[in-house]
């Protein structure tokens, strides 16, 4: 029987930053990009509590409720910005018509 | 559970105060048709002026830093200068802000609300002594400031900076959370003392978690600074941000991130000092070199200062390289005059600018010092100020950010400052030429001021002068603002 | 010194193979199957009643950022329950200012409007179609 140790957990959280990292590059879809962040936010949780466990430290379960709220406030402002672009283009992708350029 | 003494929650009377005077607009805004634009600018002023008589008044600063509720906070002279300069830089954002509130297109009481709401998480992040609260803080800055940035929710391009300013700043803040993770993985503390403490031990044994987490965390900081090439939001978020809450963010944001950049830097991490010397050495070069590269070729006057503002993260950056005294208190000294320079560049941009984005080219300044010469003065002032030339607040600020790097044996990069600066000469100068050697042709803009706009502008002005002229009493004020190096 | 590094380059290595492994495995498995009847909705076998992709009220997003910061703020209730008896007074009060932060926010929505479901569907509606 496999045993699950601290490296499993900091491995799926690695594995689960990268997935939101390429989502949020590459997907164009701003209801997409937003879903990567989240997930980007919930492998640092994993982490947070993985080491937590590791360490019988409580300090790293606190961070994550801290997280899980402030991951939650971003989801509201991004959904708040995407209401302002639907309402203003119609549509959720990002790079449509853009009048900013790098 | 470590008890904490509520008596504590009084030293946080300024932020506490500035909580409750951005609720109070928020709630004051939902009312009918909301608050009247120079009502709501009143009282924003008046919360302000209160919040810094109060960092004066009750936090006393020792000469030993007092960390409190259960050290999740640190009253020191750091905290408290950068505190004060976060909220001068707040006041003369809202002073700039009158006109456009004005016009009545958009509510004055949540703009104002979100600024102040912004500015308590700044001056939380400035007393932040712990990974989570310096977060909390930082995101709570963030969060209000992506609203700000799209504030003008019917013009394509303030939603599409806040858009960019958004998906950036998530991604930002995300890599440095993780970065923070794992730091708190290898040492298990996230206290800064406690962290640098448990470091030396968490090299050898967490061996992949040490490098990992600091580059990381780093990642996310210099984001925030808009380092280059962490850079890429600033120009269009800049451009497209109202221009009071572009000028906001160049200053406020900025100097409230350099921070935290130096208080994580210098009392979280000095065991790996010389590793992070050599990233914040290779980031300050290419900073300078490519922010003023790039500015060159901008005709739009907000975006030329967007990539002045990269240009003048690289020269900040310099100050954290050298780790030292002279360093440390040429940072904040720098900060303190950059707050005033930037805003004043900024207001006389809102001087110029109309509806729909007119007025930000360069050629809409020709002829300026005819038809307004005391604008086109200040205006002088503060390009020479950005360039670093005497005697403005910005001349002594450079001065010392590079006699700092030289003496750390820094010398190359601050050779590339020197030259850089040279170099921004050009375009700050671009503009110079128009105000005063073209003339104005029928479609140049007039300026259009106000009072508080005029009152703004004098203040940034009387303040780089003084700055330059008698730096002494401001230096030692810097010099209040230094941390303990390791 | 260097060395210390080279895991978070193997790291950062191992991080843009993996992204470039999924997207590429997405799109090579993903292009072999076509098909009308496979692309379209599954809604039990049964046919569709109506399009799938059919426009959603505006509103919807609305309820659901009202939902998602209220929802999880409640997440902060519960370990406070269990410790309040601990924690004593100053933890009670601590939690009623958060508890008061978050009415401050509720009397917003509800000042703005935001409660007032048909209300506020009317006049989505009226801003929506006039641009």
């Amino acid at each position: 029987m496999l045993e699950i140790t601290t490296n499993h957990y900091l491995v799926l959280g690695f594995i689960l930053f990268a997935i939101g990292l390429v989502g949020l590059v590459v997907r164009r879809n701003l209801i997409v990009v937003l879903m990567s962040i989240e997930l980007m936010l919930n492998s640092v949780n994993l982490n947070l509590i993985a080491f937590s466990h590791q360490l019988a430290d409580l300090a790293g379960q606190v961070f994550a409720v801290f997280t899980i709220t402030v991951a939650a406030g971003e989801a509201a402002v991004g959904l708040g910005i995407l209401l302002a672009l639907y309402r203003l283009r119609g549509t959720t992708e990002i790079d449509v018509p853009s009048e900013l350029r790098g | 559970m470590p008890a904490f003494d509520l008596r504590e929650f009084l030293l946080l009377a300024p932020e506490i105060l500035l909580a409750i005077g951005g609720l109070a607009l928020l709630l004051a805004g939902s009312v009918g048709r909301g608050v009247p634009g120079r009502v709501a600018a009143s009282l924003s002023l008046f919360f302000l002026v209160a919040t810094a008589l109060l960092v004066l008044t009750v936090e006393e600063v020792g000469p030993e830093p007092r960390l409190i509720l259960g050290s999740s906070f640190v009253l020191d002279g750091f905290a408290r200068f950068f505190k004060l300069v976060i909220l001068a830089g707040t006041a003369l954002t809202v002073l700039i802000s009158v006109r456009f509130v004005d016009d009545g297109a958009y509510r004055a009481g949540e703009y104002h609300a979100l600024l102040l709401l912004a500015t308590t998480g700044m001056m939380f992040m400035v007393g932040g002594f712990n990974l989570v609260s310096i977060w909390i803080a930082l995101e709570l800055m963030a969060l209000s400031s992506y609203i700000l940035a799209g504030y003008f929710k019917r013009e394509t391009r303030s939603n599409e900076a806040a858009l960019k300013y958004f998906v950036l700043g998530a991604l930002s803040s995300a890599i440095l959370l993780y970065g923070a993770s794992l730091l708190y993985g290898a040492t298990g503390e996230l206290r800064l003392d406690l962290l640098a403490a448990a470091l030396p031990e968490a090299m050898v044994t967490g061996r992949l978690l040490v490098p990992t987490g600091w580059l990381m965390l780093s990642v996310g900081l210099l984001f925030k600074v808009a380092a280059v090439p962490f850079h890429v939001w600033t120009p269009d978020v800049y451009v497209g941000a109202p221009t009071p809450v572009t000028a906001y963010l160049a200053a406020a944001s900025k100097t409230a991130s350099f921070a935290i950049l130096v208080r994580i830097f210098v009392q979280g991490l000095p065991t790996l000092l010389p590793d992070w010397q050599i990233v914040i050495a290779a980031v300050a070069s290419v900073t300078m070199i490519w922010g003023n590269l790039a500015a060159l070729t901008q005709t739009n006057v907000k975006r030329m200062l967007a990539y002045s503002s990269i240009a003048h993260a690289g020269y900040v950056l310099l100050g954290l390289l050298a780790a030292s005294v002279i360093g440390l208190w040429s940072v904040a000294f720098y900060l303190l005059a950059y707050t005033f320079i930037t805003l004043g560049a900024f207001a006389m941009v809102v001087v110029l600018e109309r509806r729909e984005y007119a007025g930000e080219e360069v050629s809409d300044y020709a002829g300026l010092a005819r038809r307004a010469p005391w604008l086109a003065a200040a205006m002088l002032v503060f390009l020479l100020a950005l360039t670093g030339i005497p005697p403005t607040g910005g001349f002594v600020g450079k001065v010392y950010l590079f006699a700092a790097a030289v003496e750390a044996g820094w010398t190359w990069v601050a050779v590339i400052g020197v030259l850089t600066s040279a170099i921004s000469l050009y375009y700050y100068f671009s503009i110079a030429v128009q105000m005063y050697l073209k003339e104005s042709t029928r479609d140049t803009p007039e300026p259009l001021g106000s009072p508080a706009l005029t009152a703004a502008i004098a203040t940034c002005v009387v303040a780089t002068l003084v700055l330059g002229l008698f730096p002494g009493p401001f230096i030692e004020f810097a010099q209040a603002a230094g941390l303990p190096l390791p | 010194m260097p060395e210390t590094y080279l895991p978070v380059l193997l790291a950062l290595a191992f991080a843009l193979i993996l992204g470039g492994v999924i997207l590429a495995a997405s799109g090579l498995i993903g292009r072999g199957s076509g098909g009308r009847v496979k692309l379209s909705p599954y809604e039990s076998g049964e046919p569709l009643l109506d399009p799938s992709r059919k426009r959603i009220s505006i509103l919807f997003f609305l309820i659901a950022i009202d939902f998602v910061i209220f929802d999880v703020e409640a997440a902060f209730l519960y370990p406070w329950v269990l410790v309040l008896r601990e924690g004593g007074w100053p933890l009670f009060w601590s939690v009623m200012v958060f508890v008061a932060l978050i009415l401050v926010g509720f009397v917003y929505i509800w000042r703005k409007g935001g409660l007032d479901l048909k209300k506020r569907f009317r006049t989505r509606w009226q801003e929506a179609s006039h641009g």
